[in-house]
């Protein structure tokens, strides 16, 4: 019959996780001189890295960081009112221009043809969009650049 | 299981009280998990200057990703994800991961034991036998700190902080088999590692 020692892997199983293991690898590590010491070398290896000294921050890491934590999430109560201003006077600007000059806006867009219009349409959109994204690039690298 | 649990419902009125802009709440939580971070951080940077700024960094990282965080894992263990890929961005950047070819199979039919009994032989008192676990102790601390960053972690993880596989696992974004095997191998080379240190010592 062919003896066998057990493998590095069963051993340790068997010193990290003994209810877990087959009777096989228990009985035969009752039996085996040689796999018994390599059990409790493990054992005392284990034991060794457990008894390690925890490590510890030698600065009050909790203090640094409070002190760059951005003051409240929220945003202030003026900055609020000022965007619905904005957006308010934003709105009525184009209604008063449209109330003076809507009959001659139509007359002006009125006679160019479909395809010319949504030529324009689509170049007036297209180059929003690329502003958007050009300002909000921008706008999050400049917010990582303060924050972090 | 049930540990888990109640861990995660612990966290949800810190985290809360955070977003509603309480940052003492956030001091608590850096309080909570300090010891987790600082595991990871001193096993995976080896440069000392480097582990305050990093430390920072993790925890603001921490604050700024707050709102994403969704209670599917206990806090400390996503902290913990915080701080070890951030960390591992660090070696990324500064080129300082090691492949995992540290295994040393070196002494694989050796026997630690006898090696450390004949070196405890000649030690006759008390006193000798303290020197002797004290050297023991620094010994195993340098040879942990030869192993490559990711292994240190592993180890420390799962023997210091007693975390299970599946923990280690969302930390690490490893699948819990290569946790398990790397921790094998983690293991095997720092028996070697620590047999080689004391026949070469006995030289």
């Amino acid at each position: 019959m062919k003896y066998l020692h057990l493998t590095d892997d069963q051993i340790q199983q068997y010193v990290l996780e003994k209810a877990n293991c087959t009777d096989e690898i228990v009985e035969h590590i009752q039996a085996c001189i040689y796999c018994k010491e390599r059990a409790e070398e493990y054992s005392l290896l284990f034991r060794g890295i457990q008894q390690q000294e925890k490590p510890v921050f030698d600065f009050e890491l909790a203090d640094l960081v409070l002190q760059q934590l951005p003051k409240s999430q929220t945003q202030p109560f003026s900055e609020k009112w000022i965007s619905l201003l904005i957006i308010f006077m934003s709105i009525l600007f184009c209604c008063v221009i449209g109330y003076l000059f809507g009959k001659n806006l139509v007359i002006l867009f009125g006679g160019i043809s479909p395809v010319f219009m949504g030529l324009i349409i689509t170049t007036v959109i297209s180059i929003f969009v690329f502003l958007y994204i050009d300002m909000n690039k921008s706008y999050h690298a400049k917010m990582k650049a303060l924050n972090f | 299981m049930g540990n888990k649990t109640e861990n995660m419902v612990a966290d949800q009125p810190l985290v809360e009280m955070v977003l509603n802009g309480n940052t003492n709440a956030f001091k608590t939580i850096m309080k909570n998990t300090e010891d987790l971070v600082a595991q990871i951080v001193f096993k995976m940077i080896p440069i000392a200057e480097d582990r305050k700024d990093i430390a920072q960094d993790i925890y603001l990282k921490t604050f700024q990703k707050l709102n994403t965080f969704q209670f599917r894992s206990k806090l400390s263990t996503w902290i913990a994800q915080i701080a070890y890929n951030t960390c591992f961005s660090y070696l990324e950047k500064k080129k300082l991961i090691f492949p995992g070819n540290d295994i040393d199979d070196n002494g694989q039919g050796e026997h630690l034991l006898e090696v450390l009994h004949n070196k405890v032989a000649p030690v006759k008192n008390e006193t000798e036998n303290i020197i002797f676990r004290k050297e023991l102790s620094g010994i195993l601390k340098s040879e942990i700190d030869k192993l490559s960053p990711v292994y240190k972690t592993l180890i420390t993880l799962y023997h210091n902080e007693e975390l299970s596989y599946s923990e280690i696992g969302e930390i690490t974004s490893l699948p819990e088999g290569t946790v398990k095997s790397y921790l094998f191998r983690a293991r095997k080379t720092l028996r070697n590692n620590l047999l080689l240190t004391y026949k070469k010592e006995a030289l």
